[in-house]
């Protein structure tokens, strides 16, 4: 509270690993997702439509993570994360729902 | 470190302060005071705006496996197409939800390094209306049949 450097100074503090943690916690979720899709299945070809949905999901959102977790450990001071990470991210989600949206129509 | 709680406090516990997005880039790193980078704002302001990228991203994740799960683990309704209606929904809700999500993440990023206000958050009363709606039609047919 003087302003003198506290035990902690010239590290994130704890900022940079809630957002790891958030990362992992993404990243588990679309390994459930992809994981319930399948269970939800008959077999034959509604399987493989549920693991080609399921990998859509899951293959994306593991390597935006991994790839965002490797930069905020080598980051001295956080920066925020390349547009391409979150993108990634978005657009594979956006992808497995127009396909569950086309599963569900047709 | 001074800075760092000022703007802090400018930024405040509750709501959306109009000038939030000024009181991030005012700041500099709080703790590595060699390093500030007056192009970037405060990392602390960057990766909460992050991280709710990221809630976004599971609630619409969790919508998506809810309408899955409508469709394909709950009973038929009465009323014909209503569970592939609602499963519809969910889905398009998920989908609006993982597009405007990256969309936000841009915007406050963005106004974040420009100083600006921060953008609305126009997808929470949006959520919460057809959550509410999906919700309520459920529990009504539940309780008819």
């Amino acid at each position: 509270m003087n302003g003198a450097p506290g035990p902690n100074a010239g590290t994130t503090g704890l900022q940079a690993e809630r957002t790891q943690l958030a990362w992992v916690r993404m990243a588990l979720a679309t390994g459930a997702l992809a994981a319930v899709a399948t269970r939800l299945t008959r077999g034959g070809a509604s399987l493989v439509l549920a693991v080609v949905f399921g990998l859509i999901v899951a293959i994306p959102g593991f390597a935006a993570a991994l790839a965002r977790i490797h930069a905020l450990q080598r980051q001295p001071v956080p920066r925020a994360a390349e547009p391409w990470t979150v993108g990634l991210l978005a657009a594979s989600l956006a992808l497995a729902d127009a396909l569950a949206l086309a599963l569900l129509v047709a | 470190m001074a800075s760092a709680t000022g703007a802090l406090r400018g930024a405040g516990a509750v709501g959306i302060p109009p000038r939030l997005s000024a009181a991030c880039q005012a700041t500099t790193v709080p703790s590595d005071e060699g390093e500030r980078d007056p192009d970037f704002p405060d990392y602390r302001f960057t990766l909460a705006n992050e991280r709710t990228f990221l809630a976004w991203m599971r609630t619409s994740l969790a919508l998506l496996a809810g309408g899955i799960a409508l469709r394909q683990v709950v009973p038929s309704f009465e009323i014909a197409h209503l569970r592939t209606t609602l499963a519809v929904v969910a889905v398009v809700l998920s989908l609006v939800l993982a597009v405007a999500s990256f969309v936000r993440w841009n915007q406050i990023e963005r106004a974040m390094r420009r100083g600006e206000p921060l953008p609305h958050p126009l997808a929470v009363p949006v959520l919460a209306t057809v959550i509410a709606a999906v919700a309520g039609t459920v529990a009504v047919v539940l309780l008819v049949r």
